[in-house]
């Protein structure tokens, strides 16, 4: 018994002795090493959100300073997020030197900017002091790259717009304002019964056969570049800049859509052979981008009204000869540049046909198509007859088709192009007349022709009017003296649009709906039902259901022929505004190439996408309120900015 | 058999390991760790949120921008709205020179100062948390419902004023109008992020008013 409880007295705090052994030698040796491994991931962490931010900062503000003054800010920076001594570190390098940041510029095969930023600390430790190990080095590194963007934006201003506009133009300006005055390079087209050039200002249309001048067309990069709208450029050329020319877009017209992204692919065009041209090595390292917003869908075409490649032998032929296949679109030997650098080949190359006239003039159907021939001026007001049909064939006319699917129905018909007047702008005189509809004062008076040309003029066999209120060439009827029906006054359709568009059935396009068929060339024949169960005469050319596949088809094909692009690799992004009646959310999601439409709610699969190609895939942004447009302008910024680790 | 007197011995010493010693070291070790580990959160939560202030263009008011910001700060209790044990604060401050005031119309009285461009919060803000860079107040709307102030604001404007340096160890960023080498060039802003989070405390063990960090980018 008492051995027993000796022993027992013995044992009295046994298990306080083991417990602190094991506390000494297992348990507080494990928390340390926890704790001081807790501690070097919190300072890993911490480092590599400095590293972080600073190559974010840096890759923001390229093109903004030097690579030298980068260097400097990424350092503050990254000196701001991991301040020195941070949870008792040491021995900090975020970076220390240059050496720790490398601003990498542009080269093959990815033609970016490359922003690399290391770091590498020594945190702390605690309990593993016990050990000899007084910190622990640990390191991080990020990477962001940054490419230079070359956006053509396609802005949308046709009459439905009108409640929108001041909205949009408020977006727009956002958008341009997130890209990088001097670095990134930016221009604009604005549409509606035709499209113009916006930005830049000076020689931006593409009929302007002076190689001199082109070499300062297409996106710039002083699209941002003054405090007050106005100012002079880099080329010393006063002009206004992006923001102020989008401040005096106003709402008018149809919607021509593929005259728009034919230009804007001309625009792009000429910066790309520009950049060529000067970048060390003849490179180009731009993104090239097309954004085109829309709230509807197309309805107007330009074209010849004539066929241009027969003009009845008349002296017209060689200058056609000269810019054929099509004025205006760059093509081998007919490049719009002083280099004279063959670019690019069209797809498919229109082949020409002897076609007659597209227009009718002075024929049956009681109505007089009532051209007025320049080359008479000096006789207006005097001569009533307008131009005989020999007058047409002996001059290269270009006009707009609209749908005009009601019988008087002035908004539509036969419209001058506006982009055929030789604007040039002194700063600050920019005005609101994008097309030729409504046209302001100073176009009046400004040369509207283009040797060799002629434009059709309008005129109006009661009360002869030369110089009309707007742009329209729209015919009267002689019966009556009623605006009449366009489409009575088009005989056929051609089978390209002005810009070598063409205007038949890519596939899911629009084609015919029955056995009867247009003149050779193009796709449109048979009954056509329009909403409301109308039933229009589909073997008629001027129909409004016919013009309007036509303009569908149009768009279609030349974003096709643009994405086809594989030298400029041209991306789109669209967005459809669908407020103010419906957009066409397969043509968007097509020209856009966009793989994930279904993603979107939208009817569009892979049926509507162009399958098979190597073709850039954008995105198509529905918007279904002005919020909507914003977030997808936000959205296509993100993207092309490209700011990504 | 077990004497009278000893019996019980084992147990009384166990519970004064576990109440004076055990219990107190088991909190201490708890609180820390898991502080620990909020802090790896909350500089996480730092580094995502920035992340997306600076790349993703989505307005900060946008329920897809805050619906991300809520499943990144999940693990350290943030939610955009109520309730929610942390913050996150969003602000964007530019330097008034002389070429950035030439651009608001070349009259500014906050020439050479920094302002807020753009300051907005969302979550709840800690007990005793005070913020890096305190907010501006009754500046009142300039067509944003997401903090975001016009230039001319920012160029005029009183209360959008920060200072000539900005505050702490902020002030490491130079705009390129006060340095005679490097900076930030004008015209052009710093994004700043800072998140701060409710810590795990134990009285009379842990006690701290806020786990935070802040980050620029």
């Amino acid at each position: 018994m008492r051995a027993i409880c000796g022993s027992r007295l013995n044992q009295r705090g046994t298990a306080f002795i083991m417990f602190t052994l094991m506390l000494l030698t297992v348990i507080l040796p494990l928390a340390g090493l926890a704790i001081d491994l807790t501690i070097m991931y919190v300072v890993q962490a911490k480092l590599w959100e400095a590293v972080d931010g600073a190559a974010l900062e840096g890759g923001r503000l390229i093109g903004t300073a030097s690579t030298t003054d980068l260097t400097g800010l990424v350092s503050q920076v990254c000196s701001v997020n991991f301040p020195p001594g941070y949870w008792g570190s040491s021995s900090q390098h975020c970076p220390s030197n240059a050496a720790n940041t490398i601003i990498v510029p542009p080269a093959a095969p990815t033609y970016a900017y490359y922003v690399n930023v290391q770091g590498d600390v020594t945190a702390p430790t605690i309990f593993m002091k016990i050990f000899q190990v007084p910190g622990v080095l640990v390191t991080a590194a990020a990477t962001v790259t940054r490419r230079q963007a070359r956006i053509e934006v396609v802005l949308d201003r046709s009459g439905s717009m009108g409640g929108v506009i001041g909205s949009l133009k408020t977006q727009v300006q956002g958008f341009v304002a997130r890209f990088t005055e001097g670095y990134d390079e930016m221009g604009l087209v604005v549409f509606g019964q035709s499209a113009v050039v916006g930005y830049p200002l000076q020689n931006a249309g593409p009929y302007d056969f002076n190689p001199a001048h082109h070499a300062t067309g297409g996106p710039d990069t002083y699209f941002n570049a003054f405090s007050t709208g106005c100012g002079t450029n880099g080329a010393s050329v006063s002009t206004c800049d992006m923001p102020y020319v989008i401040s005096t877009i106003n709402s008018n017209g149809r919607t021509n859509m593929s005259e728009a992204i034919s230009l804007a692919y001309i625009e792009l065009q000429k910066s790309y052979q520009r950049d060529l041209a000067t970048n060390p090595g003849g490179i180009d390292t731009r993104n090239n981008i097309i954004i085109l917003f829309t709230d509807g869908v197309p309805n107007t075409m330009s074209v010849y009204l004539n066929d241009p490649d027969v003009p009845s032998g008349t002296a017209m032929s060689a200058a056609v000869a000269a810019a054929y296949p099509v004025p205006g679109v760059l093509s081998p030997g007919n490049s719009l540049l002083p280099t004279d650098t063959p670019y690019p080949t069209i797809t498919p190359v229109p082949t020409p046909t002897p076609f007659k006239t597209w227009v009718q003039a002075n024929e049956d159907k009681n109505h007089s198509t009532c051209f007025y021939n320049p080359s008479n001026v000096k006789n207006a007001g005097t001569n009533p007859n307008g131009a005989t049909l020999a007058d047409i064939s002996a001059n290269q006319m270009i006009g707009t088709l609209g749908d005009s699917d009601d019988s008087n129905n002035s908004s539509g018909g036969l419209s001058q192009i506006a982009s055929l007047d030789t604007r040039t702008y002194a700063s600050g005189s920019q005005t609101t007349a994008w097309s030729m509809r409504a046209v302001a004062a100073d176009e009046q008076s400004q040369t509207l022709l283009v040797p060799p040309l002629n434009v059709v003029k309008y005129c109006n066999t009661l009360g002869w009017n030369l110089l009309p209120a707007n742009g329209e060439m729209n015919v009267v009827n002689n019966t009556n003296g009623a605006l009449g029906k366009s489409y009575l006054d088009i005989k056929t359709l051609p089978p390209w649009d002005l810009y070598g568009n063409l205007l038949t059935d890519l596939g899911q396009g629009h084609g015919v709906s029955s056995a009867s068929s247009f003149p050779a060339g193009t796709g449109y024949s048979g009954l056509i039902t329009q909403a409301g169960g109308t039933t229009n005469d589909g073997t008629d050319a001027g129909n409004g259901a016919q013009l309007q596949m036509a303009a569908w088809n149009a768009v279609d094909q030349g974003s096709n022929r643009i994405r086809s692009d594989t030298t400029m690799n041209i991306t789109f992004y669209t967005i459809g505004y669908s407020g103010n009646g419906g957009t066409d959310d397969v043509l968007l999601a097509r020209v856009a190439n966009d793989p994930t439409q279904v993603g979107y709610g939208c009817k569009c699969s892979t049926l509507f996408q162009i399958t098979g190609s190597t073709q850039r895939q954008g995105q198509y942004f529905p918007a279904s309120d002005t919020n909507a447009i914003g977030d997808a302008f936000n959205k296509i910024a993100g993207i092309l900015l490209a700011i990504y680790r | 058999m077990r004497n009278q007197k000893t019996r019980g011995n084992t147990i009384i010493e166990f519970t004064f390991v576990v109440a004076f010693f055990l219990l107190p070291m088991f909190l201490f070790t708890y609180a820390v760790g898991f502080n620990l580990l909020q802090q790896l959160e909350v500089v996480q939560l730092t580094r995502d949120a920035g992340h997306l202030f600076v790349t993703v263009p989505v307005s900060l008011s946008s329920n897809d921008f805050q619906s991300i910001l809520n499943k990144v700060g999940a693990t350290v209790g943030f939610n955009s709205t109520p309730p929610s044990t942390a913050e996150v604060i969003f602000a964007k401050v530019i330097y008034v020179d002389t070429g950035y005031c030439n651009a608001g119309g070349g009259t500014c009285s906050n020439i050479n100062n920094w302002v807020f461009a753009q300051y907005y919060t969302l979550g709840v803000a800690p007990t005793g948390f005070v913020p890096l860079l305190a907010g501006p107040t009754g500046v009142g709307t300039t067509g944003s419902n997401d903090g975001t102030y016009g230039i001319l604001d920012q160029v005029n404007n009183s209360k959008l004023l920060i200072g000539p340096n900005l505050p702490g160890s902020l002030s490491t960023i130079l705009p390129y109008a006060k340095s005679s080498t490097q900076g930030l060039p004008s015209g052009q802003w710093c994004d700043f992020v800072q998140v701060a989070a409710t810590p795990f405390n134990v009285p009379l063990v842990v006690t701290m008013n806020a786990l935070t960090d802040y980050a620029a980018f």
